[in-house]
């Protein structure tokens, strides 16, 4: 009952469900969530998986939220094999954005120290390579990228702070992300994007999916500066590249 | 009919349902905290479960009614969840209790004497603009509600348009049960990031009273207690966070997520409470002592079963229960009815001046329904 494109299915509580596609950050394994991910937010749009109300992808993992007084485990299950075995998939090209970064964070010379690199090796590191977006979570249009060369790893902060700045660019594990609101949050933070994720009067609300590419550039303060009064002026002067 | 905020509290918010279906954008749904108590408020003010209700958090608002001219019509309107000392022209508004607001009222609030989250439900609802689908404010990404923040003084809401039964139960008042303002143990089920029901974190988290900490909010609460063992496995990768879930933060703190949550996390989910117990997690405040008790899933199911029956079942109007005949005169106060309310039986003391029931008693057809009711049972 558990066959399908998920290597296991782990119940959360009485109200939803985990599906797990592999345990590590691997674009193959993404790959697979965000299918499974697209089938059931076109089945739940078209009224075919009634009591389910959230499914949220993330590197490895889809969890689906419901009703268990409307729609039992097993069948959310078999619906979505059903729809997964008959129906085309559309899939989009992958894009690229290029993001500014004032590296001025408030974490970088903690960072630099417990890597023993200096702060522009850090720097460096985080602008030489494309970064995937593995899924956007956690805060509007936030993009959860990978994958950070081992040098940068390390563990979350050990007491999360209860509110990291808007347009913070952090680091976690293999993990790369922009808060784009004030939030709480327990990652490393290196610097910040004037950059705005996420606008609710967009057509399309969140700039980036899963699956496109994010490459980050240094800026300086000034140019931080123009480009956050430029985004509050309502500006979209960020653009993916083909 | 619109509301004027005179006095804002301390945290007063236009919330319903919540921002469903925008999840894997990253989007919080938001909406009441106390599901229970916010349909139980629009049910009272004749509303549909989803109208938008004000959600006031330990301290009252203080707000007046405008009237737009000659076209006003007196609306319903019902408080429920905490008692924060609310009153209508100065004269006391429990929980539980509906009202009929007319232009020139005032409503007051103080302190909260029970519980933390208190809803007013008004006819027609609070319609402020729909965002992403819904009408709830996210204050963290500063959208929907009232500008996408709480409410100051000075702000005007405006009330959608009268749903179109007539209003009644004015005066009808039922106890909300205080065992969920004051309950301080919520059932859970051990969580997928447990390592196994013998972990001893878990057991360590059933075993230990909490203290609710300062820095809880919306998003989550924190507790405050002995640290829990780090046991769990899958700390790495971020997942998508239920809510309800309780986290263990790396330095070993549970963290029980709420409405306001992040989508996606990253500490291991240690356990999950069960979709009846999270209403009394949003009546938790600062300093209660808190505790999970770890259920299997048939009683949580069961539980929530319950809820949602009754819930579903609870009336927009109150009932009648047809034992007296017509032109008989019940006395304020007097019990005429025992009315079954989200699973406990209370009194109905009389709702005897509102038109609406005195119609009732005239044409002496007893039962009025507008909506599936409760169940009523005469009090010999």
């Amino acid at each position: 009952m558990q066959e399908g494109p998920w290597q296991s299915v782990l119940p959360v509580g009485d109200a939803a469900i985990l599906l797990e596609f592999g345990d590590r950050v691997e674009i193959a394994v993404n790959e697979r969530v965000h299918r499974v991910a697209r089938a059931a937010h076109r089945l739940i749009e078209h009224g075919k998986l009634p009591g389910v109300w959230g499914a949220i992808p993330s590197y490895a993992t889809l969890l689906i939220e419901f009703d268990p007084l409307t729609i039992e485990r097993s069948e959310i299950l078999a619906r979505l094999r059903t729809h997964l075995a008959t129906a085309q998939e559309e899939t989009s090209p992958s894009r690229r954005f290029l993001v500014p970064v004032w590296y001025a964070g408030e974490d970088l010379t903690d960072v630099a120290e417990r890597t023993g690199m200096s702060t522009d090796r850090v720097v460096e590191l985080h602008t030489s390579r494309d970064f995937r977006i593995f899924t956007v979570g956690f805060a509007p249009g936030q993009p959860l990228c990978g994958i950070l060369p081992d040098a940068l790893r390390l563990p979350r902060r050990g007491a999360p702070r209860s509110a990291v700045p808007a347009g913070s660019v952090a680091i976690a594990g293999q993990q790369v992300t922009i808060y784009p609101i004030a939030s709480p949050g327990g990652w490393h933070l290196l610097g910040r994007t004037p950059a705005l994720p996420f606008r609710a009067a967009r057509r399309s609300p969140v700039l980036w999916s899963p699956g496109d590419m994010m490459r980050f550039y240094a800026i300086d303060r000034v140019r931080y500066e123009e480009l956050a009064a430029a985004s509050a002026a309502g500006e979209e002067w960020l653009c993916a590249s083909a | 009919m619109r509301l004027r905020v005179i006095v804002p509290g301390l945290a007063t918010t236009v919330q319903d349902r919540g921002r469903l279906g925008y999840e894997h954008l990253g989007v919080m749904i938001n909406g009441a905290l106390d599901t229970r108590a916010a349909a139980w408020a629009n049910r009272q003010a004749g509303n549909p479960d989803g109208a938008a209700v004000l959600e006031m958090t330990l301290l009252g608002a203080a707000l007046e009614v405008l009237g737009d001219g000659a076209h006003d019509v007196p609306r319903a309107a019902a408080l429920a969840g905490a008692d924060l000392s609310c009153t209508l022209n100065g004269r006391p508004w429990l929980p539980g209790e509906a009202r009929l607001l007319r232009p020139g009222d005032r409503i007051g609030g103080g302190s909260a004497r029970r519980g933390v989250r208190a809803y007013l439900a008004v006819g027609g609802g609070i319609d402020v603009p729909v965002v992403l689908g819904s009408r709830a404010t996210d204050t963290l990404a500063t959208m929907g509600g009232f500008e996408g923040r709480a409410l100051r003084a000075g702000d005007t809401l405006p009330l959608g348009e009268l749903p179109p039964e007539p209003a009644g139960a004015e005066y009808a008042r039922f106890e909300i049960p205080p065992t969920l303002l004051e309950r301080e143990i919520v059932r859970a089920l051990p969580g997928h990031r447990a390592a196994g029901p013998a972990s001893s974190g878990l057991r360590r988290l059933a075993d230990t009273w909490y203290r609710v900490d300062p820095r809880s909010d919306r998003v989550g609460l924190r507790l405050r207690g002995p640290r829990v063992p780090a046991d769990v496995r899958g700390d790495e990768i971020s997942e998508g966070m239920a809510i309800g879930a309780v986290e263990i933060t790396s330095s070993g703190e549970p963290l029980l997520l709420l409405r306001s949550r992040g989508s996606i996390g990253g500490y291991p989910t240690l356990a999950v409470v069960i979709s009846a117990d999270l209403p009394v997690l949003a009546q938790r405040k600062p300093g209660d002592r808190l505790r999970l008790r770890l259920v299997e899933e048939r009683e949580a199911l069961e539980a929530w079963r319950a809820q949602r029956s009754v819930t579903l079942r609870s009336p927009r109007w109150a009932v009648w229960n047809g034992t007296l005949a017509p032109g008989a005169r019940v006395e304020r106060g007097d019990a005429i009815a025992e009315l079954e309310v989200m699973g406990e039986r209370r009194a109905l003391r009389t709702p005897i001046a509102g038109r609406f029931m005195r119609a009732l008693v005239e044409n002496g057809a007893g039962v009025r329904e507008t909506a599936p009711v409760c169940e009523i049972l005469a009090d010999e």
